[in-house]
């Protein structure tokens, strides 16, 4: 545990370290290089409003650094279970802040639905908070973002120029397995590093214990991506409830028990193409249909590849567009699941035409209920 | 407040907005389920040219247009809960949508921004031209919120705007209040400071098949349609449901187990008949004046039992006649997925357990 704090503390050093000297590399090659590309404010304001104002007095750099350090934040918060964008409602209060704006934004791009409170009310009241402090290893801000009983906090070094965690995510509040939480740290390599390389340390940590997952990210010089060619944060934070949705759905066994559940609907729902997360009305009523006559213990089994052994992104989409469609009607998580490829058809990869996605929904039996 | 037919009684609907709807201007991503309405009435009513300027969709939204927005939102206040209730919007909407969301963020509903059409209260508003009786220009909008659809038609000038047809609601029947003197000041035109109650918009059509799975289909043991009574069939919902007269547990289990049944009455249709008449109209209508929506199913058991002389038999006479019901409610306002109907059929008679030529409705409620 020692050498673990230590070789800690010497990576934050490190990361400070790199952040100053790089910033001055960069700010250089700014001047030599002319304008970087810069970022509209609005992209940062909520869209249900927000104020613009403040960000007044930031720079187009500073306020992609405030993004990245939302995105990091909030990308973490869609993976708690406590927190699922499918069926959480979160309470906000209009934001002052450039933070706030961001986290806003953040969360709404995330695929939150927010819920304007003019005080704290509600189970899901969202706050947050930023603090400036000087450490042995020298100048960190401390962002911190509370969700009800959730809290996620993380120390980074901000110059002019870049961002970088300098410490591990810390998570109370959430029975989340630290583990299981994917940060993407990886989007900070894109400000790229010194000529020498560098590394930051990225993991999350739980209430209380010691690091459960901790790694080392290094950052190169070559690492950099024009400004232009970055990791949206939409992007981010889109990937992180995806794969969020995709691990719940899938956790379950689809082979449920023949002598604990028998099947009792079926339907297939046509949606126009392989790309589509669009459902259409009848689809939809389907769902709500199937949805309302549920009984406590029922699974649907949901399968959306049967031309594909293993795996395949698109029909894992529309699989879990279709669990989303169930969650949105307050089912669970636990009874909603995701069926893993079977090959029953072939369909050529240009095929653009209608593609099925089958729906079972199996009742326990009434001798094998507890 | 009065109460609309069937919806798709052409005369009717004709008689909806007294307008047709000759060009419709509409968002990109705007689409209202219920838009068939005023496919219809531009149908029937033959109307043809251009309406008035209609802003552009993402042109700001000024006063009048303001006014508009608040009279629906004023009216969606009243039948989804603000503080319990979460809308789903597209991500990148026009700005008339986004005024509107910014009018239901301020009354308190939670706003969830999607990126297709997720969501089981997911928001479509559409404004388009229309032409009253008169000929005169007007202005429609159009909001669909899940089920719930309101439409409207308004005389809009350059400083003021007024209702021109009464608020016509589908896919509930919770009572509203209009505030039309209040909003529109006192030119606003007390006759349609009302509400109309129609049934949702069909989406049958579009709809998937939900089969039942039965043991006796899994085991490939079910009896040849042909040979002996059919056991299972689709319902009005196109959700396949089994004759109740060969099974003691319906198709819908889970919510039976949920309700109880606190009214009941039967329906009868004369011999070989699926017609419902003014007195089965009437007693239905007065049935649902009980019916919550927050907390109230409707049952149907549509029932032939005897000899039948029609070719489709006592299978789609049972079911047709619980369609029929169904059809009904629906016109009255009951939402779509708040009615469950089945059937029971059989050459013989059902003796106590079933009407012979009727449908059991039944009111379910949720124990509170």
């Amino acid at each position: 545990m020692t050498a673990l704090v230590a070789s800690w503390s010497l990576l934050v050093r490190r990361v400070i370290a790199l952040v100053r000297a790089g910033g001055v590399v960069i700010m250089a090659g700014g001047v030599l290089g002319g304008c970087a590309a810069t970022s509209d404010p609005a992209e940062w304001l909520p869209r249900g409003g927000g104020d613009p104002a403040a960000f007044d007095a930031l720079s187009d750099v500073q306020r992609d650094q405030l993004a990245l350090v939302a995105t990091n934040l909030v990308s973490a918060l869609v993976q708690l279970p406590e927190t699922s964008p499918a069926n959480v409602t979160l309470q906000v209060s209009r934001a002052n802040s450039a933070f706030g704006n961001t986290i806003l934004r953040a969360l709404e791009d995330a695929g939150y639905g927010l819920q304007r409170v003019d005080a704290d009310q509600g189970s899901h009241y969202v706050a947050y908070r930023q603090r400036f402090a000087e450490t042995e290893a020298g100048p960190v801000t401390d962002y911190e973002l509370l969700v009800g009983e959730v809290r996620l906090q993380r120390e980074y070094v901000l110059d002019e120029t870049r961002v970088f965690p300098s410490s591990l995510l810390t998570l109370e509040g959430s029975s989340a397995v630290p583990a299981e939480i994917v940060l993407d740290d990886a989007v900070f390599r894109e400000q790229g590093g010194e000529a020498m390389g560098s590394a930051f340390i990225s993991g999350v940590r739980s209430e209380g214990g010691g690091p459960a997952s901790v790694r080392e990210v290094a950052v190169n010089d070559f690492d950099e991506q024009p400004a232009n060619r970055r990791t949206a944060p939409a992007e981010i934070l889109e990937s992180a409830r995806r794969r969020r949705a995709l691990s719940d759905a899938e956790r379950g066994d689809a082979a449920l028990d023949p002598t604990a559940y028998e099947r009792t609907r079926r339907t297939v729902l046509i949606l126009d193409d392989a790309a589509t997360r669009t459902l259409g009305a009848g689809n939809k009523q389907a769902v709500r249909l199937l949805a309302r006559d549920t009984r406590e213990g029922d699974v649907f089994i949901v399968t959306a590849c049967t031309d594909a052994d293993g795996r395949d992104e698109a029909s894992r989409g529309r699989g879990a567009r279709v669990v989303e469609e169930f969650l949105g009607h307050g089912l669970t998580a636990e009874a909603v699941r995701l069926a893993p490829c079977i090959r029953a058809s072939f369909r050529h990869a240009s095929d653009d035409s209608p593609v099925p996605v089958e729906i079972v929904q199996y009742r326990r039996r009434l001798a094998v209920q507890p | 407040m009065s109460t609309r037919r069937w919806a798709n009684d052409p005369e009717r609907n004709a008689r909806r907005h007294s307008t047709c709807a000759p060009r419709r201007v509409r968002s990109p991503r705007a689409r209202v389920a219920g838009s068939w309405l005023a496919v219809a009435a531009l149908a029937l009513g033959g109307c043809a040219g251009s309406g008035p300027g209609i802003p552009d969709a993402d042109a700001p939204v000024d006063v009048v247009q303001g006014t508009m927005l608040d009279d629906l939102a004023a009216a969606l206040v009243q039948l989804r809960a603000p503080r319990t209730t979460t809308v789903q919007i597209a991500r990148e909407s026009d700005a008339l949508t986004d005024a509107f969301v910014e009018r239901l963020a301020a009354a308190g509903y939670g706003v969830q921004r999607v990126d297709a059409d997720q969501g089981a209260h997911h928001v479509t508003l559409e404004r388009s031209a229309a032409i009253g009786e008169k000929g005169e220009a007007l202005t429609r909008m159009e909001l669909a919120v899940g089920v719930v659809e309101l439409s409207r038609d308004y005389r809009v000038s350059r400083d003021a705007v007024r209702p021109a047809t009464a608020l016509v609601v589908g896919g509930t029947r919770s009572p509203l209040a209009l505030d039309d003197a209040a909003r529109f000041g006192p030119g606003a035109d007390a006759s349609v400071a009302r509400v109309d109650y129609i049934g949702s918009a069909a989406v049958l059509d579009s709809m998937p098949l939900i089969s039942l799975i039965t043991d006796d289909v899994v085991a490939g043991v079910v009896r040849d349609v042909s040979a002996g009574p059919s056991l299972a069939a689709v319902n009005s919902g196109r959700v396949e449901v089994k004759n109740l007269f060969y099974s003691d547990e319906g198709a819908f289990g889970g919510l039976r187990d949920t309700f109880e049944p606190t009214e009941r009455m039967v329906v009868i249709f004369p011999n070989d008949s699926m017609r419902l008449g003014q007195d089965g109209k009437q007693l239905i209508e007065q049935f649902v004046q009980d019916f919550r929506e927050d907390s109230d199913m409707i049952g149907l058991v549509g029932c032939s039992n005897g000899p039948t002389a029609l070719d489709i038999g006592n299978e789609g006479l049972a079911l047709g006649r619980s369609r029929r019901v169904a059809e009904e409610l629906l016109s009255l306002g009951i939402a779509r997925d708040r009615v469950i109907d089945e059937g029971c059929w059989s050459p013989v008679n059902a003796r106590d357990r079933f009407p012979s030529r009727g449908v059991v409705v039944e009111l379910l409620r949720r124990p509170s």
